[in-house]
């Protein structure tokens, strides 16, 4: 607990740096012949939240799981362009998707907790990655997951219970609990929070807040609201090109593409 | 051919009667559907029900009661020709009076009076089967005019027709539920009736099975012994084998099949694996007897074993293979029903491809799996041609898979064509066999569906 501590505060203090955490360069995506994405270019800092936003089908989800190399997963999808993190291209060579994706944490649109006891279902990735030592130090993290994830009043007493015991955004929230326990250094959100009542929302938008500081987050959303609250800067897709992007106070206010204009204020979509 | 022509008649009617109520229904709203409560279809099946029940329920009935009421009418006559019989006589004269109203051969040599009386037997019988014809049209004409008169917009033609059909499911259930009871009951009897020779505590511990028993008195020899410890242990033998050989090959190939081929591939190697289902056991036990079984033998000899030519590890081995499909078929369709976003989220945490099936994949789809083996286990217990023919008949009490052992249904099947008579202890253990046969396989259902209960109330 004390080192996760010192690692966080050391990471608050390295907050405001400004350095490029992600670049994306050229980045395309082809299912089978169609072509989902093009050209995207684009760089995320660090310890900021960056949503991205578009009409349906625009290629967001698609973008998202390039990042930690999903779409690997995907029979017949091929990625093209280079996305470097820390530097190092993703795509290269002597990169393993498998840990990368320990280094890229997710969260579903859907909550998708393991057919699990909660306790297990946060403590899956420390146990594949063998990050904890011994069992009081998967406790520990354990409980650190889910109180940064504001869940441990709630689930403390019930640990052992299975997690699709819990509420709809309670399952979200321990989704969270569970990406952040391997203590990832970005964490990609695919519209956590259409599945939620307003309260939760609420709930999930201040946890993104509070979980900057540690990490950095990249959030599809679809909500205008959401977008202008949580994130520092925003991207605007349309049919599979970025189109625009910037501090998300200028998208919202003074945005340059006519089509982002139009689409905020709902005119296309 | 009188009974099909009825059914026939009744159908057609039905048939009749809801085109009848279906266009009375609509012509009482001018055609228009739409003021109706249900679809004109409804009215139409309202109408037909009430035609077909009462003529349907009527000829149930007197094809219950025909015999008695006929026994009773005819009872008269024999006693006026033959005054002064017994009960019991009287109940053979009317068998033998029925015997002969349907056979003409036997009738073409029977005495005059017998004639007589068999003559007044049909006439009965006839005047019988034209009321009953009659009754059933004018309950159905009663039924139709009842059904016209309520035929209103207002009526409602749906929630009645679907009550009766759910009546018709609940009557198809309770007929399923009542032959399981039947056979339980007959098996429970007849099992009384052995143990009635044999004490429960023999069969049930004794470790000496022969069944012969002496069928003169002087022979000597064959007392004939009902201990059915070695034919269970032998069923229980040869299951595990055979599990052992279905399960590991049944499940990693569902796996295979499931999480890594291509769908190409799937979509030849599953229908293959499930022809495997489709062979007939005899098949099956013509390769356990013809190649398994000196196969076993030599490889067993070479070794420097000493191996039975029949084997219970050949007919494991085989019933085996012949069960590997119920496990990787049904095993399959489970695991391909778990959730993609389960894979997902083992992916998106770093998890490699074997573990997510491992440590989420399986244990998500393991009440199906459960479920399969079950399956599989109850095939492998009721299993009897391929050990009939591939691991033989002696009853050896032995965990050697190498020795020739015998199983319960093999048993019963041996006990029951044999030529003795049907009360003997040895036809009778047959009932007895089969009794903790389905014991035991019930127990094992409920031990299982325990098992996926708990899993799933965990889980879920
Ligand atoms: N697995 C797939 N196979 C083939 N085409 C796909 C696949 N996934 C996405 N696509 C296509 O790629 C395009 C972009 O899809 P994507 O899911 O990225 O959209 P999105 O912006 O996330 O939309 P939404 O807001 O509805 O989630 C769409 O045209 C979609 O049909
Ligand atoms: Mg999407």
């Amino acid at each position: 607990m004390a080192e996760i501590n010192v690692a966080l505060s050391a990471r608050d203090s390295s907050a405001p740096t400004g350095k490029i955490k992600l670049s994306a360069r050229n980045v395309g995506v082809f299912y089978g012949a169609a072509n989902a994405l093009r050209d995207v270019n684009m760089d995320f800092e660090e310890h900021q939240v960056i949503s991205l936003i578009g009409p349906s089908g625009c290629g967001k989800s698609t973008f998202l799981r390039c990042i930690n190399r999903m779409n690997d997963t995907i029979p017949g999808c091929r990625v093209v362009g280079s996305i470097n993190m820390d530097g190092t291209n993703i795509y290269g060579p002597d990169i393993d998707p498998v840990e990368l994706r320990a280094r890229v944490g997710m969260v579903f649109q859907k909550p998708n907790p393991f057919p699990k006891s909660i306790y297990d279902n946060v403590a899956y990735g420390p146990r594949i990655h063998g990050m904890a030592a011994g069992k009081a130090e998967l406790d520990e993290v354990v409980e650190w997951a889910l109180r940064s994830a504001g869940l441990w009043e709630e689930a403390k007493d019930r640990l052992q219970q299975p997690g699709t015991g819990l509420s709809g955004g309670q399952q979200q929230r321990l989704c969270i609990a569970r990406a952040i326990a391997v203590h990832p250094e970005v964490i990609l959100m695919d519209e956590p929070c259409s599945a939620l009542d307003p309260i939760a929302t609420a709930k999930i938008e201040e946890l993104i807040d509070e979980l900057r500081r540690s990490f950095t987050i990249i959030i599809v959303t679809h909500s205008m609201q959401q977008a202008a609250r949580v994130s520092q800067k925003t991207a605007f897709f349309h049919m599979g090109n970025l189109v625009e992007e910037g501090p998300t106070d200028v998208i919202f206010t003074k945005p340059h593409d006519p089509r982002t204009g139009a689409y905020i204020t709902g005119r296309i979509g | 051919m009188n009974n099909l022509i009825f059914i026939a008649v009744v159908l057609a009617i039905t048939a009749l009667a809801y085109h009848y109520g279906r266009r009375h229904a609509l012509g009482v709203v001018g055609g228009k559907a739409r003021d109706l409560h249900s679809l004109p279809g409804y009215y139409g099946a309202y109408v037909a029900l009430w035609c077909l029940i009462p003529a349907m329920t009527c000829a149930v009935l007197w094809f219950l009661i025909e015999p008695l009421v006929l026994k009773q009418m005819i009872v008269g006559s024999i006693l006026e020709t033959r005054p002064g019989l017994s009960g019991d006589e009287i109940g053979l004269a009317v068998n033998e009076i029925h015997s002969l109203s349907i056979n003409a051969y036997a009738f073409a040599s029977a005495t005059a009076d017998k004639k007589a009386l068999v003559g007044r037997y049909l006439e009965i019988k006839s005047i019988g089967s034209i009321a009953m014809v009659v009754l059933a049209f004018a309950l159905a004409a009663a039924g139709l005019y009842y059904a016209r008169k309520m035929i209103a917009p207002r009526l409602r033609a749906r929630q009645a027709v679907e009550k009766a059909i759910m009546c018709a499911m609940i009557v198809c259930s309770t007929i399923a539920v009542l032959t399981t009871i039947g056979i339980v009951f007959s098996l429970l009897f007849e099992a009384m009736r052995f143990f009635a020779h044999v004490s429960p505590i023999d069969f049930l511990f004794g470790l000496q099975w022969s069944p012969q028993i002496a069928m003169r008195s002087d022979q000597v020899g064959s007392s004939g012994a009902f201990g059915a410890v070695p034919v269970f242990a032998g069923t229980l033998l040869i299951t595990a084998i055979s599990m052992a050989i279905a399960v590991p090959i049944g499940l990693f190939s569902a796996i295979y099949m499931a999480e890594y081929s291509s769908h190409k591939f799937r979509a030849w190697v599953k229908p293959i694996l499930e022809v495997l289902a489709g062979i007939p056991t005899v098949v099956y036990g013509f390769f356990a007897a013809l190649t398994m079984a000196p196969f076993v033998r030599d490889v067993g000899q070479a070794v420097g074993l000493d191996v039975a030519s029949e084997s219970a590890l050949a007919a494991g081995i085989v019933m085996g293979i012949m069960i590997i499909p119920f496990v990787s078929s049904l095993s399959d369709d489970v695991i391909n029903a778990v959730p993609q976003s389960l894979r997902d989220g083992a992916y998106a945490m770093g998890a490699t491809k074997s573990e997510t099936i491992r440590q989420v994949v399986i244990p998500a789809a393991f009440p199906g799996i459960v479920g399969s083996i079950m399956l599989a286990v109850s095939r492998a217990i009721g299993e009897t041609m391929i050990v009939v023919m591939a691991a033989g008949l002696a009853a050896n009490l032995t965990a050697n898979p190498f020795a020739a052992v015998t199983t319960v249904t093999v048993q019963i099947v041996t006990l029951l064509i044999g030529d003795q008579e049907f009360d003997s202890p040895k036809t009778l253990a047959a009932f007895a066999l089969g009794l903790v046969l389905f014991v035991v396989t019930l127990i094992l259902n409920i031990i299982a569906l325990t098992v996926v209960r708990r899993y799933r109330e965990q889980y879920e």
